[in-house]
């Protein structure tokens, strides 16, 4: 997969990294048991602090999605190892929570919301 | 015989430093001008095409005059003078040279600035999450051969000892005459295999560079880039691989004169100078034919699908465009901004102690060499 990182987003690098890393996961573009660069490395290619790669990588492993093993290096995990917990379920929802608050707003219906859901997730649910 | 000398030197010397000094810009990566990032659609704009062409002829022009002195030194029979004009000359080429790099580099910069290239475009970073295997490398498997050649280059010293002459010649001077003999001594027998030894840990500590530089992927291009790169790499592992196996076996047939089974001068002089050139000739040929970052390679070039993304600018970190200084980019091995090949990060500690251990490590080999040929 092709990391992208866009340097002068309001969105810190390391939730950046975070983000794409569980995109590639949905997509299918990474693998369960799929090698991911160690943290010099990838720090490396994009010529960041090892630090900010660190600090995505840590995210990722709490949340379940990469495991760090001494010797095989960072591996994406099985798909049922990312299991949602109850504690899981409700931050997702509150963090959908102001986006939806957003679109609500700007006078989105609730289908047009559904739209935008269905539409990604079919997305990731295709691969 | 002294002339063709004196012109395989210029050959050896100058003309490489000359024609890289002058086409740099049209072989580096095309989202780079003379050391500055630029964004790729800019690369064949007229204002910057004319700035390349007017950069390659002052340079054509600035070290012309250099080797044309040279040339006059050796055909008005002053070749006595030969040696100092070439080190003098070749010294003022790289300092007019390296001025009028530095002129245009700055003019360029100054372009970047007055059109606000960065500012109309959105930076980015790029990585492949992709494993580094280095497959496309030449395998690391192709270095056994060098020891096998330094063992049979000390055997075939030890065991045709007896047929050394007296005296044996170790250098010469630029019209080819001896100018430092070395007596018959079993010292003498180990000085091609330590130069040999040498120059494998030189060769394979090039091709641990190259096989663990940086992948510098283009924004623009992600998936161009990312082929290019992987064939730029693949040609100089080999490039590195076999130039080194080609030295190696050079030093192995300079035993043979070492051990008087060849005694012939010019046929010495031809199979030390051959390789050299070949190896030149070779890397001139890679340079032109990949460019760096594989940025000649003839591929599909796809148009710039990402919209207005534009590599991350890092000018600040490339000193005068040539050297990367960059404490919070653990890389060491990177690509060249400006020339073919790579360089190391001077941010980083472990490329001090690589440049310092390797100046020790020569320092070592030239008293050890000159001991074993008193």
């Amino acid at each position: 997969m092709i990391l992208k990182i866009i340097l002068e987003s309001d969105i810190p690098i390391y939730r950046q990294i975070r983000n794409a890393v569980i995109e590639g996961i949905a997509l299918g573009q990474l693998n369960a048991g799929e090698g991911l660069p160690s943290v010099r490395q990838l720090s490396s290619e994009l010529g960041i602090n090892m630090h900010t790669v660190n600090k995505a990588y840590t995210l990722l492993k709490q949340d379940g999605f990469i495991t760090i093993h001494r010797q095989k290096g960072v591996v994406v995990n099985q798909r049922s190892e990312m299991k949602l917990m109850q504690s899981q379920y409700d931050q997702l929802s509150q963090e959908m929570k102001p986006l939806i608050a957003e679109a609500f707003c700007r006078g989105l219906t609730l289908e047009e919301i559904n739209g935008i859901c269905k539409k990604f997730y079919t997305q990731f649910k295709e691969l | 015989m002294h002339t063709i000398f004196t012109l395989l030197i210029i050959a050896t010397c100058f003309l490489p430093i000359y024609l890289l000094f002058a086409f740099i810009p049209y072989l580096s990566r095309r989202t780079e001008c003379l050391g500055v990032g630029i964004p790729e659609e800019q690369y064949d704009t007229p204002e910057l095409s004319i700035l390349r062409k007017k950069y390659r002829n002052s340079i054509l022009l600035g070290g012309g005059l250099f080797i044309a002195v040279v040339f006059l030194t050796v055909f008005m029979n002053m070749e006595q003078f030969a040696e100092m004009v070439m080190v003098v000359s070749l010294l003022m080429m790289i300092i007019t040279e390296g001025s009028i790099y530095l002129h245009y580099h700055k003019k360029i910069k100054m372009l970047k600035k007055d059109n606000g290239w960065l500012s109309e475009n959105v930076q980015i970073l790029v990585a492949d999450t992709t494993l580094v295997s280095g497959k496309e490398c030449a395998s690391p498997l192709w270095f056994i051969l060098y020891p096998l050649i330094i063992i049979l280059t000390i055997l075939t010293g030890l065991l045709l000892f007896d047929t050394m002459p007296d005296r044996v010649p170790i250098k010469f001077d630029f019209q080819g005459h001896v100018i430092r003999w070395a007596d018959k001594s079993i010292g003498v027998v180990f000085f091609a295999p330590l130069t040999q030894l040498f120059l494998s840990i030189t060769f394979i500590l090039t091709y641990v560079g190259i096989r663990n530089a940086k992948r510098q992927i283009d924004a623009s291009n992600p998936d161009e880039s990312r082929k290019r790169i992987s064939i730029f790499r693949k040609a100089w592992s080999y490039f590195t691989v076999f130039g080194g196996l080609l030295l190696l076996l050079m030093f192995g047939l300079m035993q043979l004169s070492f051990i008087g089974i060849i005694t012939n001068q010019s046929t010495t002089i031809i199979f030390t100078m051959g390789p050299v050139i070949l190896l030149i000739a070779a890397a001139i040929a890679l340079s032109v034919k990949i460019g760096q970052g594989g940025s000649r390679v003839n591929i599909k070039r796809y148009s710039n699908d990402q919209g207005m993304v534009i590599n991350r600018d890092d000018d600040q970190y490339w000193k005068y465009g040539v050297f990367y200084v960059n404490r919070n980019d653990p890389a060491i091995f990177l690509e060249k901004r400006a020339g073919i090949g790579w360089t190391i990060n001077f941010g980083q500690p472990l490329s001090w102690i690589i440049i310092v251990g390797f100046v020790l490590f020569s320092g070592v080999f030239v008293i050890v060499s000159n001991w074993l040929t008193k």
